[in-house]
């Protein structure tokens, strides 16, 4: 016997606590829901099996199906932004010669993750603003008056506001990822495209694209996942409205749940929501290895 | 030196009258040696399920009085003391009987389950503020009735300024400013069906003293203000069709509002009532609707604006519509009463000795300092005082005339009997009718339907029988 190793009864008393309450408050609501899912379930009464009732009555929902629209545009948008940008900075930070400003200009776009979400999220309403908004200001300095407007307040522009936020859309965890898959490449490989003649776009496009393929997969999936989930900026910034013009599913099944007291509904949105994420993320896992065995 | 032998317990959420309610427990102490009156004033997070936690089971350790909006159905429950026979009884700061020192309409419309679970010390409302300046530089007087307003808000718009500064997030539909506009429009529009859906004998809620003698009477804006509405009539007139929102009384009330929303500012649906605020107080916006406790903040703010920006403002009540094809009666208010007490049930002398404190408080010297108080201490009043004798500073007494006086709003369909969903629903719609997204037809269609389906969602909730004659237990 190893003597450095820990006694497992230790072991399991010192992970006891916090394995029970990952129980208690994660797993068990998490199962919990899926099986009130079949229930009628109301502010007040106890949950009654009513089996694919409330999945009918989402087929029915005319609101729920209404926000599928808006959260396929999210979608669409949310895995071109974590697909572009960061990855076009990723690169050009790779390209500076001087380790130095590499390191500063990383830290640079590092830095905002450090702002709490409610923060950034203020920020941009006060960006979007009608009357005193900065994007307002900023066109109207611009001789571009004529387009200023309430960009959260008009339906034809709140949901391009709010896939707006966070423009160029360049820190944060994709960066890091893409800066740490782009390390990976052995320098050698690098060296290989110099002698080939192989530089500049050709080699992004040709080399380091289909080896930063793992972390392009891993970053649709946590994108799939995040917009899927999220609500709360959509919350803060519209509530949903105007009329329905951000209203998306998770918002819809919190509304279900927190305002209305339909709870059993609620449990049902939920657990269709994780159905479509898991099955997104097992189409993305099986398509990401093709591409990569392709590639 | 003897200790106080009986303590009053004063938790309240109106910091407005932090220093009032200090100065009122040193004067009832100065002039009761014996009682000690403990002031905690409290912050509105977390309010009620603090008064939730300390009333049912804290004992003495609960509060005396309280501010008795944050506790509902505790009445009922029988925890809180009905204050009806103490009405008649002398007020000893006064030499009258309570009732005579009080607003007893008040008292009256808002009674709980036949009792009197509260007094209202002060009311809010909602009037229109204007930019008396930028009024005077155009030649412009306030309006005599909502036609002329918006005559005058066409002036307004061709002089290069935005007439009304509104808020029309959905915050704004439920319970602000869009909210407020529909809710007296709608007032205005169905008073002719209080006599539909209110009590009737036999029912459980009848009230003679109320609904007997009542006629419908649209000059008099206080006519029906005692009237019990029966909700289970209510519901059932919606469910019948017997009231209906895709007819010609609601294509016409929308038409309207949807005509004064061409005055507000672009994408108003992106604005909440600080946007609109700062569009008024910096001069961009020639009027606002808010509610009777900005009057102490805007005075306030304009006086920390620069002398250049500062402008002289003014209120104005809401004014009638007069031309429809139905018999419109003036547009009435939408407020209620603003600080209100209730006293919790402990035990017969301390209610006394919690009765009488609040007969000190609620005589026109003990009402007069809260509102001195408040206004040494720049704080904003809610709103006018209730108390027969209060004397307000000259200035605030002229911005609080335009509240008073316009009765109170009795039915109000923005959703159904506040019920969450159909508020949401509708709300979803408004806007999208308001943005030109549907049309007038097709909202009142989705209107007449989401009302509908309010009413079962309603009935069970509520646990409702639908016989107005039997009370039903709420769940």
């Amino acid at each position: 016997m190893n003597p450095r190793r820990t006694p497992i009864v230790v072991v399991a008393l010192m992970l006891a606590p916090t394995l029970i309450l990952l129980a208690l408050f994660n797993y068990y609501p998490a199962v919990l829901g899926l099986s009130r899912a079949f229930t009628r379930w109301e502010m007040g009464e106890d949950p009654r099996w009513i089996g694919m009732g409330n999945f009918v009555a989402m087929w029915h929902d005319e609101f729920l199906r209404l926000s599928l629209r808006n959260l396929f545009m999210l979608l669409v948008a949310n895995v071109l932004k974590t697909l572009t940008m960061p990855l076009l900075v990723a690169e050009l930070l790779m390209s500076l010669r001087s380790l130095r400003w590499q390191y500063i200009l990383r830290t640079a776009f590092i830095l905002p993750m450090v702002v709490p979400g409610m923060v950034t999220m203020l920020l941009w309403s006060f960006i979007y603003d009608g009357s005193v908004g900065l994007l307002n200001q900023v066109l109207e300095a611009a001789g571009m008056g004529a387009l200023a407007r309430s960009w959260l307040g008009e339906s034809a522009t709140a949901l391009w506001a709010i896939i707006g936020i966070g423009f160029p859309w360049a820190g944060g965890l994709a960066l890091l990822i893409y800066l740490a898959g782009l390390n990976q490449i052995s320098g050698d490989v690098w060296d290989s495209c110099q002698v080939d003649g192989v530089s500049g776009l050709k080699r992004v496009w040709y080399v380091d694209l289909p080896l930063l393929l793992p972390q392009a997969r891993l970053l649709v999936i946590l994108t799939l996942i995040g917009t899927m989930q999220d609500f709360g900026s959509i919350l803060i910034l519209t509530g949903g409205g105007p009329g329905l013009a951000t209203h998306v599913p998770a918002l819809h099944m919190y509304f279900q749940a927190f305002r209305f007291g339909h709870y059993g509904y609620a449990a049902a949105i939920g657990l269709t929501l994780f159905i479509a994420i898991f099955a997104l993320s097992l189409l993305n896992l099986l398509w990401g290895r093709r591409l990569e065995k392709l590639a | 030196m003897s200790q106080p032998s009986t303590v009053i317990f004063l938790a309240t959420v109106s910091g407005n009258y932090r220093e009032g309610f200090q100065r009122l427990a040193r004067e009832y102490e100065r002039l009761h040696p014996s009682v000690q009156v403990k002031i905690q004033v409290m912050p509105v997070n977390g309010y009620e399920t603090w008064l939730r936690t300390q009333i049912p089971g804290a004992g003495d350790r609960a509060p005396d009085l309280f501010n008795a909006n944050y506790a509902w159905g505790m009445y009922e429950k029988g925890l809180l003391v009905n204050l009806a026979s103490y009405l008649s009884w002398r007020n000893p700061y006064t030499g009258k009987a309570w009732i005579e020192g009080l607003n007893p309409q008040f008292i009256e419309k808002y009674k709980t389950a036949g009792g009197v679970s509260f007094i209202p010390v002060d009311f809010v409302e909602i009037a229109f503020y204007y930019n008396v300046t930028l009024f005077h530089r155009l030649g412009l007087q306030t309006p005599r009735t909502w036609e002329g307003m918006l005559n005058i808000a066409e002036r307004i718009r061709a002089a290069g300024y935005l007439p009304f500064a509104v808020p029309g997030n959905a915050d704004s539909y439920w319970s602000g400013t869009v909210g407020w506009i529909v809710r007296f429009f709608t007032d205005a529009y169905t008073r002719e069906w209080v006599p539909l859906v209110m009590s009737r004998p036999g029912d459980w809620d009848y009230d003679p003293a109320r609904n007997a003698r009542f006629r419908l009477n649209l000059s008099d804006p206080y006519n029906d203000s005692l009237v019990i509405i029966n909700s289970e009539r209510l519901l059932d007139a919606v469910r019948r069709r017997v009231i209906r929102f895709d007819g010609e009384r609601f294509a016409e009330l929308y038409a309207r509002i949807k005509a004064f929303s061409r005055y507000w500012q672009r994408g108003f649906h992106g604005a909440n009532s600080g946007t609109a605020y700062n569009l008024f107080l910096t001069g961009r916006a020639a009027i606002l609707l808010e509610g009777s406790w900005l009057i102490g903040d805007l005075m306030q703010d304009m006086a920390d604006l620069p002398p250049r920006a500062r402008f002289e403002w003014g209120v104005f009540a809401v004014p009638p519509l007069t031309t429809s094809r139905f018999h419109i009666p003036p547009f009435r208010g939408v407020g209620g009463p603003g600080l209100v007490l209730g006293v919790v049930k402990k035990n017969p002398q301390q209610t006394e000795r919690v009765v009488d404190f609040l007969m000190f408080l609620t005589s026109p010297q003990g009402a007069q300092i809260l509102v001195d108080e408040a206004v040494r201490h720049r704080r904003p009043l809610s709103g006018p005082m209730l108390i027969p004798g209060v004397k307000l500073p000259p200035e605030l007494q002229s911005y609080y005339r335009p509240f008073e006086g316009r009765g109170f709003e009795k039915l109000s369909f923005r959703g159904l009997m506040d019920e969450q969903e159909s508020i949401w629903q509708w709300t979803v719609w408004a806007q999208r009718y308001m943005e030109g997204r549907v049309s007038l037809q097709e909202f009142l269609k989705r209107y007449q339907r989401l009302m509908e389906e309010a009413v079962p969602r309603i009935v069970s909730l509520q646990k409702l029988d639908m016989n107005p004659r039997t009370k039903d237990t709420p769940s």
